[in-house]
């Protein structure tokens, strides 16, 4: 047995707390310009980030349900006794014994004035700053944390990682591509040093050409709310660096990110200043924000806002065993006729190419004029769990999806299910020639809705638990509805409940979605032995290694309810908000399936 | 010894059980070659257990292990979970993941085997339910008798397919089967005729796929007298097949390619030598389990004739490697380095399956499979008996890199040269004596090739 | 370990010994890669068709009204074919094979096969590996017994390059022929940038225990191997050429021959493999496909070959192990059969047609006969190209079907 080594946990542990605690060794000097962050860091910070009350998200932190849930994991339980962390705890024993109190306690009290982070454009920097309530405790524990560092280092034959290299006042500790600095109840840490010594110069002699003066800078903080984590963006200036990117010119060359993320290319073309907030509360809450006018969008983008901004999601559809719902204003047939002032030629070309060949499997309807054209602008698309009954079940089960959109002309109806037809047949003869399965079609007329569907016809016996039972294309027809669905039975059921006129009503917004936890840990256990399978086959674990792994991803799939996100847009604003809560957990009950 | 011929040694004498005396008594390194060629090599703990046990006691366990364990039942349905995707790569890879993780290694290696002999390739089946049903047919006649074998691979749907008996019409036979049927699975060539290959073509007419499944069309069947092989008769296929292994050929035949795959690689097996075991074939019924412990409990097995005259084959080089340890992998991965040197399983080259000895090795493959084994060694989805090496080296006392002893008698088939292993032990001192570092170097030397 | 210890005590500088003694080869020691300017000695290069190519859809015998009575799905109409000569045409897939035809610089020698056909895939491709000496229990290939005879002391005299097994072809008695799948990744990782490579190698090559045949042959292997990584460095797979190969495995194939052969490498066989031409039903569009990468990849070749100014001194050469039946099955494919066509190209070669086509009423069980034997056709590349004597090789005298003059 050699000397106690360090494992890498304890030295990043060492090395936070002597950043914590760096400059304590230097003379107290008297009455310097300190002020607040954007007083001192540099006009060319582009990104802000400001966290008001540290010690009070480390205390939410720390008693929050999740972290005890997660620390009494049988897994976790297990990770805690091994030999690894057995050292990482005694690295941060020897730690506490040196500098005399709790590794946690001293944290927060060196933050309780704050944590700031800022990026550089200037000189590629990142800084990490905090503001310490107590300048002379927060001397000496840095004077601890380094002479600790020191001696391990010693102890290990190895020589002291870092050097001092003080500037003016400040105390300054330089490790390999790291430095801290230590000024007043200031301590800050970054990978470029003319940084920290810009930082440094500001605090102590001022600047008049600080981010506080920065009109972007202004914006952002007029529209600052209460957050927990609050952060700003000098967009302007970051376009100007990545010029001619395409994402920054307001538009993409991907057809599928247009369809998706189309209007907010208008925001990161456009807007100034781009906010973000994060509340860690009971439940977590993250919000976008930029400001927006309604003149940035291009025609083009009407299928995306439509018109004068005023294009909402259709109602979400609510079906039994619902993973998720996305609804959304799109005008897909729009979208496709915008394709010439949205894409570079390639592209267009490239569609036109997909689009005569998907022409030839539809029966010869164009598919951009005549399929998405039929489409009233909002789609929406559904993920349910697979009801199987006592029909073959898959071994590998997969949710079962519908896509949801609004007919111009009902009667169109009767083209796509032509068109349904020819493709299902064309699937058929490939299907055949290979010895497969092949499809059954059949439609009926369910009270008002009419409906095509086909199954694969299999001899009995044969296929059991193949993939194929995941699916039975499907489209129907309610009203003005139409619905295209990987599984009858989903497009029957959407189709009651449109007739109903069941949904589920929010706000009306540009873009939601929803997501259950819960149903998306279901897919997950019911899939247990084929995911027991793959880890056994890609990680190389034995049988119980892997059915650990897999309950451990169980118990973290079950601490998520459900999570949502809204994007939309008004005249002046552009905002997208993502929430994520979390079960009523009860450590004992740390679950896993049997 | 001469060792390119067996023409002087005793047949009898050879096949008759070893006994250990104190001129050659029985060594790690005799069980250490038994698990090699038996199974896909043993623990070192297996091995030093096995040389307390003796001979005997050892190859009975060997001959006892069944397949009726909670791994081998989980492994059955993980093949089923794998086809579901209906890629018949990913079923390659359960089948290396049962290989390295199985209780029963000597089946496996008995499955892989018979695999070789009734060569399909996945890539012209293009039906992984299938190729697991055949998988499984291999399993289940593994080591039991021959006749009943060839009677149920002459239906299985992934064979039908491979030999193109799915057209197989009265009007037009398909040759391709009973050409195969003789030349390579039950008689071997210059043992029948062209035209025995078309009047045998014509028993099996009707023979075919339906909706999936094994199905005889009797409208397409040549209900015609057929005449082949000194026999006349209105015969059906498993007509066909009873005649064909009444050939005296075709005891000699299976004889000589069991002692090719478990003996020796690189001399000529006479018919003299291989008469005792094709005797054995006939008095029993074809019995394979004990015609192939004949040959493992046998004088010329634990003799030098045998010892570390094969060459590894891949799988045996992968699984072999990894087995020593207790150790797994990423065996998608494992199936693309496989690949590359010769040996996927599904996917023999033709339908004669793989070549075996010299044919594994050549410039490129030599390479390859030292490459293997250092990208094995540095991937850390290769779990030591779910570590790392250095610890699982840590806890075994053999292991030691200092001197390497243990190479010679678990691990290798021949002993290194005396030089040699001064010269490698002296490197592993000064490099820390790291055990990947030790195994990489000790995998690009030709011993470790030997199996 | 008793013998063990002996050996320690006796030999003290046993190691350092060992390490220095007469195994660091010669071509570390200078002579390694010819200069420009040499190597100006005549190649072959090889190309295999495995799995036994149709033969009357390759050269297709339009003129004959008994083809297409026997080929009532698969013929080729007359209209399609790239007329030849007035009776024979290739198969309109082989544009690739016209073109070269046109620069004179094809040779299509017909109805060539052997006595007594053989119609196992296996045993005939051993046969024409071995030029009819395949019972050995390690049997030599006829190019293997060429370099044997020629070239075992020169450094890789030849390459075989592909995914594939070696072929028998290759087979020598002494130093095995390397087989390439990728130059990037012909090395021992493991040596890869490693302080003990020298002393490592140094092992790998120290001699063995002769007693074990397949040990010899290991390690033998071992040292071709560490030998060919060598002269293969600093050679690329990538870089441009003046001309694109197909995308093909084949294509890339010739596609590396040929940069081995422009950077000078003293090789002077090549040797690489087309499969998939055992097309017992539906054969229509599965042959088309072959022909067409056939013929586009071995065109692209000699013409890079020309580019390079090497076209004088290299002979391309493809065979398969038979023909196909001339009548076709009910599949819609075609069953083994025997005499067949094979192809030389070439700047060198005597560009047309060689030997007359096979009669289509004059069968044997329902198969041509064949005209030339494939070892007239051995006798001469051997002769008039490699410079070396035949007979020895090919295992008697048979006349050269004049190839070369």
């Amino acid at each position: 047995m050699t000397s106690i080594r360090f494992q890498p946990a304890n030295r990043v542990l060492a090395v936070i707390c002597a950043l914590l605690s760096a400059g304590i060794v230097a003379p107290i000097s008297f009455a310097q310009t300190v002020k607040s962050a954007p007083d001192f860091l540099p006009d060319s910070t582009v990104i802000y980030v400001h966290i008001d009350e540290p010690a009070a998200i480390i205390e939410t932190i720390e008693n929050h349900p999740v972290l005890n849930y997660v620390l009494e994991l049988k897994e976790v339980q297990q990770l805690m006794r091994s030999p690894q962390f057995a050292m990482a705890m005694l690295g941060r024993g020897l730690l506490e014994q040196q500098i005399g109190e709790d590794v946690i306690e001293s944290l927060k009290k060196h933050t309780a004035k704050g944590i700031w982070i800022a990026v550089d454009r200037e000189t590629q920097g990142a800084m990490l700053l905090f503001q310490s309530s107590d300048e002379v405790e927060l001397k000496k524990v840095a004077g601890k944390v380094l002479s600790f560092i020191a001696a391990m280092a010693a102890q290990d034959g190895k020589d002291i990682p870092y050097k001092k290299v003080d500037y003016r006042e400040a105390v300054v500790a330089e490790f390999e591509g790291l430095m801290i600095a230590r000024y007043r109840t200031w301590f800050m840490f970054t990978n470029k040093p003319k940084l920290a010594r810009s930082v440094v110069d500001s605090m102590i002699d001022g600047s008049d050409n600080s981010l506080a003066e920065q009109d972007w800078f202004k914006l952002g903080l007029a529209q600052r709310n209460q957050a927990d984590v609050w952060a700003t963006v000098d967009l302007a200036n970051i376009r100007k660096s990545a010029r001619n990117q395409e994402p920054f010119l307001g538009r993409t060359s991907n057809p599928g990110v247009e369809l998706i993320f189309g209007g907010v290319l208008d925001t990161l073309k456009n807007s100034a200043v781009v906010l973000g907030e994060l509340n860690i509360k009971e439940h977590l809450e993250f919000s976008l924000s930029a400001p927006f006018d309604a003149n940035w969008p291009s025609q083009s983008r009407e299928f995306f806002f439509g018109k004068d901004l005023g294009g909402f999601a259709p109602k979400a559809l609510n079906p039994q065993n619902m993973i998720a719902n996305l609804t959304s204003y799109r005008d897909v047939g729009l979208w496709w006729q915008s394709k010439e002032d949205l894409y570079p030629e390639n592209v267009i070309a490239q569609l036109s190419q997909a689009d005569s060949q998907l022409s030839t499997i539809f029966s010869g309807m164009d598919f951009g004029q005549d399929i998405l054209g039929c489409l009233k602008p909002g789609v929406q698309i559904i993920a349910t769990e697979n009801q199987y009954n006592d029909k073959h079940v898959p071994d590998i089960r997969i949710p079962a999806f519908a896509v949801v959109g609004t007919l111009k002309d009902p009667e169109i109806f009767r083209k796509l299910k032509i068109a349904f037809q020819t493709a299902i047949g064309l699937a058929n003869s490939a299907l055949g020639r290979n010895g497969q399965p092949q499809l059954e079609v059949e439609t009926e007329t369910r009270g008002e809705s009419k409906i095509a569907s086909a199954e694969y016809y299999y001899e009995k016996g044969t296929e059991e638990g193949l993939l194929l039972f995941n699916f039975a294309p499907t489209i129907a027809l309610q009203g003005s509805h139409f619905i295209l669905s990987s599984r009858r039975e989903l497009a029957v059921e959407l189709s009651e409940l449109i007739a109903k006129n069941e949904h589920v009503g929010t706000e009306p917004q540009n873009t939601s979605l929803k997501i259950d936890g819960r149903l998306l840990r279901n897919i997950l256990v019911a899939n247990r032995e084929f995911l027991v399978t793959q880890n056994m086959m890609e990680e190389g674990n034995d049988r119980s290694s892997a059915e650990s792994q897999i309950k451990l991803l169980f118990a973290i799939a079950n601490l998520f309810q459900d999570a949502d996100l809204d994007f939309g847009v008004t005249d002046n604003k552009m905002m997208f908000e993502f929430r994520l809560r979390f079960n009523d957990l009860e450590p004992t009950k740390a679950l896993t399936p049997q | 010894m001469n060792e390119s011929s067996l023409s002087e040694l005793d047949p009898v004498q050879s096949w008759e059980p070893f006994v250990p005396t104190p001129e050659r008594p029985w060594t790690n390194q005799l069980a250490a070659h038994l698990f090699r060629r038996a199974a896909f090599g043993g623990t070192i703990n297996q091995i030093i257990a096995a040389s307390k046990q003796g001979p005997d006691r050892t190859i009975d366990l060997i001959f006892g292990q069944t397949d009726d364990t909670a791994i081998e039942s989980e492994m059955a349905t993980a093949g089923r979970l794998v086809t579901g995707g209906a890629d018949s790569r990913q079923l390659a890879a359960w089948w290396l993941l049962r290989m390295i993780r199985t209780e029963c290694p000597f089946l496996e290696k008995m499955t892989l085997f018979w695999h070789g002999h009734f060569a399909t390739g996945a890539d012209k089946v293009m039906d992984a339910r299938a190729m697991l049903h055949q998988n499984q047919l291999l399993r289940k006649h593994a080591l039991g008798r021959f006749q009943p074998f060839v009677k149920a691979i002459s239906r299985d749907v992934a064979m039908l397919i491979y030999l193109d008996s799915e057209e197989n019409r009265k009007t037009r036979p398909n040759e391709n089967y009973a050409r195969e049927l003789m030349e390579l699975f039950c008689l071997g060539p210059g043992n029948y005729g062209e035209r025995d290959i078309k009047q045998v073509a014509r028993c099996f007419t009707g023979w075919g796929v339906q909706h999936g499944q094994f199905d005889f069309n009797e409208h397409q069947h040549d209900k015609l007298p057929k005449s082949f092989l000194g026999a006349s008769g209105n015969f059906g296929g498993d007509e066909a097949i009873e005649i064909v292994l009444q050939q005296p050929a075709a005891s000699r035949f299976i004889a000589k390619k069991m002692i090719r795959f478990f003996v020796v690689d690189d001399v000529e097996i006479t018919e003299d030598f291989a008469a005792p075991i094709a005797n054995q074939l006939v008095e029993t019924g074809f019995n394979i389990r004990e015609a192939v412990k004949t040959i493992l409990r046998s004088n010329v097995f634990f003799s030098k004739v045998a010892i570390a005259r094969k060459i590894k084959s891949p799988i045996e080089l992968a699984v072999g490697f990894l087995r020593f340890f207790d150790a797994s992998t990423n065996v998608t991965r494992l199936c693309q380095s496989l690949a590359a040197i010769g040996q996927l399983p599904l996917y023999p080259p033709n339908v004669k399956g793989w070549k075996g000895g010299r044919s594994w090795i050549n410039a490129s493959t030599i390479l390859a499979r030292a490459n293997l084994i250092t990208d094995l060694l540095a991937n850390d989805k290769t779990k030591f008996k779910a570590g790392s090496l250095a610890d699982w080296a840590q806890s075994f006392s053999e292991l030691d890199m200092n001197n390497l002893d243990w190479a010679d008698e678990f691990l290798l088939a021949t002993p290194l040269p005396d030089a040699t292993r001064l010269t490698l032990e002296e490197i592993s001192n000064k490099s820390n004596r790291d055990p990947a570092n030790v195994l990489g170097w000790l995998a690009t030397l030709p011993e470790f090739q030997l199996n | 370990m008793n013998h063990r210890r002996k050996f320690l005590q006796s030999t003290l500088a046993g190691s350092a010994a060992i390490s220095l003694s007469g195994v660091i080869p010669d071509f570390l020691l200078g002579a390694s890669r010819p200069a420009a300017g040499m190597g100006r000695e005549k190649i072959l290069v090889v190309v295999q068709l495995s799995g036994g190519n149709d033969g009357l859809n390759t050269v297709v015998p339009y003129g004959d009204d008994d083809y297409y009575k026997n080929r009532f799905t698969l013929a080729i109409g007359k209209h399609q074919v790239l007329k030849i000569d007035d009776q024979v045409g290739f198969h309109p897939a082989l544009t690739g094979f016209e073109e070269l035809l046109q620069s004179h610089q094809l040779s299509i020698i017909q109805g060539v096969g052997y006595p007594n056909p053989n119609r196992s895939h296996f045993e005939s491709m051993d046969l024409w590996h071995t030029a009819h000496q395949v019972n050995a229990q390690n049997p030599v290939g006829w190019l293997g017994r060429t370099v044997d005879t020629r070239m075992s002391d020169a450094s890789l005299p030849a390459v075989h390059f592909g995914q594939g097994l070696q072929p028998l072809a290759l087979k020598t008695s002494k130093r095995p022929v390397p087989s390439i799948r990728s130059i990037d990744n012909f090395k021992l990782n493991v040596l890869h940038d490693n302080k003990f490579k020298d002393k490592l190698s140094a092992l790998i090559r120290s001699p063995r225990d002769t007693e074990n045949s397949l040990l010899s042959y290991v390690h033998e292997s071992s040292n071709v191997a560490l030998e060919t990584s060598h002269r293969l460095e600093g050679i690329s797979e990538t870089g441009s050429m003046e001309f694109s190969f197909p995308q093909t495995e084949l294509g890339r194939n010739l596609g590396v021959i040929a940069r081995l052969i422009g950077s000078g490498l003293s090789t002077r066989i090549y040797y690489t493999t087309l499969e998939g031409f055992d097309t017992h039903s539906n054969q229509g569009a599965s042959h088309q496909s072959l022909l067409n990468n056939l013929g586009n990849s071995v065109a692209s070749f000699m013409n890079q070959m020309k580019a390079q100014g090497n076209a004088e001194r290299v002979v391309l050469f493809s065979f398969s192990e038979f023909g196909r039946r001339v009548r076709e099955n009910a599949s819609a494919g075609t069953d083994h059969g025997t005499a067949a066509p094979v192809f030389a190209c070439g700047s060198a070669v005597r560009c047309g047609l060689i030997g007359k086509h096979p009669s289509l009423i004059d069968l044997d069980q329902g198969d041509m006969k064949f005209q030339i034997d494939y070892r007239s056709i051995y006798s001469d590349l051997l002769k008039n190209w490699m410079g070396i004597d035949p007979e020895p090789i090919v295992g008697g005298s048979f006349k050269p079907v004049g190839l070369f003059s």
